[in-house]
């Protein structure tokens, strides 16, 4: 993991950088500690027309119907100052409230697609869920795909081609999570019917103390 | 040599006149001297004989009274009224011999030589059918060999031979072996061959030439079609004058005309193959029927085409159906707390779009931002 602010390696139960003492109350002091309400859909830059925000809607429901712990946000916004995206992308995962996302989906499973649309820049933020899942790499990927609309202006286009790789990614890491599992149950029901592995240690061990006790 | 040969001509300069002249002054003596031999000889040529000089025109030479040649640039000395013996005699113009008159019956050809061009079909030392009968040998061995060679080229290039008998320029032929008759009666000897045009041909006289298609070419192909091939291939054959050149353009005329005709056939076949192979009670308007045919087959081939796509169609729909309402579960991740986050932590992925002339990799965001940053 890294931390958002210097992008250095940090170890996971650390409560703030070693590198740069960053936490999220660095992030509250500047945009409030306390949740703020929008839905998945934010258009606070207003570049959408309505015709695009109620197609975007749609695929938005669609990711939720195929992730049912999932949910994706995308927010688009314009920024005065140097931008740093990436500490706004971690604090709006974690004090936002979705309204319309359902109370069984927490934020832990959410994907945060924000929009500098002043500053031309985006960037993906992902809850603890998708860690395993979905790595920096892949959540660049998803970005440098829709690249070209992003230059253009073409936020729609770019918002579909970013959830739409989002989702190959993730439907993938599924299916592999999925067989993964399948393997360790079934490598723990072989395991659990047999203990031959502990009954060799034991007569080794047995072995061991007949030879002391010989 | 030239030495010897200057010796034996010396005398013969020096009793000439020109040696005479040349050598000094006339004598007057005897000017007929050292030419005895000379004067018999014109004399016996029965021509006047030359004039001589005197010894008086010798002085007014020499005085300049006499000019020489003066004669030859004055006015004609010659007598318009003298006339050449002997005379001249007309000769007598050439007449074209008269042609030869035959008696009617000698042209015809008996039963027993016109028994040789149909007693079997011409073979070859080869066994190979020839389609050229000249039992009269009225060719060459080499233009028959050239004549049967194209006319065999012409068999295997098209489905129509051409069988040719070969007659004399004014032979007549009996009239039992009329061609119609002939090829009814014999043309079975070519039976094998496929339909047959029977030639007769008269050396010399290309436009007695007469022409029988077979009854399968006779059904399909008009009588003038046939006769207009006919005209142009005797028209073809008087732009030569040599005999068997003539009948090389008779022949090669005529095999072009067969290619049309040959193609005409074709489609008269294919189009009674069609009528065949529809059964009766299917077609309605029976003059209609290709199309009626064609209209059916192109009616099924797109409505399995359609179907084919319909299935396509359906196949996608469901299989992206399929897709939308397949659902996808993550196994749960105990994971700890960073920084103090309640749900998310970790730096994601930051891009700008600023130059389009840069790649995403180069305008990937990766700076620490150490700065305190603010929202508007």
């Amino acid at each position: 993991m890294k931390c958002p602010r210097c992008v250095q390696r940090v170890h996971s139960m650390a409560r703030e950088c070693p590198h740069c003492a960053f936490s999220i109350r660095d992030v509250d002091r500047v945009f409030g500690q306390d949740d703020v309400r929008l839905r998945t859909l934010t258009d606070a830059a207003g570049v959408l027309r309505r015709k695009e925000r109620i197609a975007l809607r749609g695929r938005l429901d669609q990711f939720q119907q195929n992730f049912p712990q999932l949910f994706f946000g995308i927010y688009f916004g314009s920024f005065r100052e140097t931008p740093s995206l990436r500490q706004f992308g971690f604090w709006l995962l974690n004090r936002g409230a979705f309204e319309d996302v359902d109370v069984s989906r927490p934020n832990e499973g959410g994907i945060l697609l924000s929009v500098d649309v002043g500053g031309k820049s985006a960037g993906i933020t992902s809850g603890y869920a998708l860690g395993p899942f979905l790595s920096e790499d892949a959540a660049f990927g998803a970005l440098s795909g829709a690249h070209p609309y992003f230059l253009e202006g073409q936020w729609l286009r770019a918002s579909e081609s970013v959830l739409s790789r989002v989702t190959k990614v993730l439907a993938k890491q599924s299916r592999r999570a999925e067989r993964e599992a399948n393997e360790l149950r079934a490598h723990r029901e072989n395991t659990g019917s047999s203990d031959g592995g502990l009954r060799g240690l034991r007569e080794h061990h047995k072995g061991g103390r007949k030879k002391s006790e010989a | 040599m030239r030495l010897g040969f200057c010796l034996f001509l010396f005398p013969l300069v020096v009793q000439s006149p020109l040696g005479a002249q040349s050598a000094g002054p006339f004598d007057g003596t005897n000017p007929d001297s050292g030419q005895p031999g000379a004067s018999r000889e014109k004399l016996s040529s029965g021509l006047p004989e030359l004039p001589v000089w005197s010894p008086s025109d010798y002085e007014g030479v020499k005085k300049g009274e006499i000019v020489a040649g003066e004669n030859f640039f004055g006015q004609a000395t010659v007598d318009p009224e003298a006339t050449i013996e002997p005379s001249v005699v007309d000769l007598p113009e050439d007449v074209e011999p008269q042609p030869e008159r035959l008696d009617p019956n000698e042209l015809v050809l008996s039963s027993e030589q016109m028994a040789g061009y149909f007693h079997s079909a011409p073979e070859d030392p080869l066994g190979e059918v020839v389609f050229l009968k000249d039992p009269q040998d009225l060719l060459s061995q080499q233009e028959f060999r050239d004549c049967a060679s194209f006319l065999s080229y012409h068999s295997k290039e098209s489905e129509i031979n051409i069988v040719l008998y070969l007659f004399d320029e004014r032979q007549e032929i009996p009239e039992e072996y009329n061609i119609e008759k002939v090829h009814q009666l014999y043309g079975g000897l070519f039976k094998d061959s496929g339909p047959v045009v029977s030639v007769y041909f008269h050396l010399g006289a290309p436009d007695r030439a007469q022409l029988m298609m077979s009854s399968e070419i006779r059904a399909v192909i008009p009588q003038d079609e046939q006769e207009r091939a006919l005209r142009a291939a005797i028209v073809e054959a008087f732009e030569k004058t040599d005999e068997a050149l003539q009948l090389d353009s008779f022949l090669g005329e005529l095999s072009t005309r067969l290619y049309w005709i040959e193609r005409e056939l074709e489609i008269a076949g294919l189009q009674e193959k069609t009528a065949r192979v529809q059964p009766v009670e299917d077609f309605e308007v029976p003059e209609g029927s290709l199309e009626v045919d064609n209209l059916w087959g192109a009616a099924r081939a797109g409505l399995i085409l359609l179907v084919g796509l319909g299935g396509l169609v359906v196949g996608v729909f469901a299989w992206r159906w399929s897709l939308r309402q397949r659902k996808y579960h993550f196994p749960e991740v105990d994971d700890e707390r960073v920084f103090g986050a309640p749900h998310a932590a970790g730096a994601g992925a930051v891009v700008t779009f600023v130059d389009p002339h840069l790649p995403p990799s180069r305008q990937r965001h990766q700076e620490a931002e150490l700065e305190r940053w603010s929202d508007s």
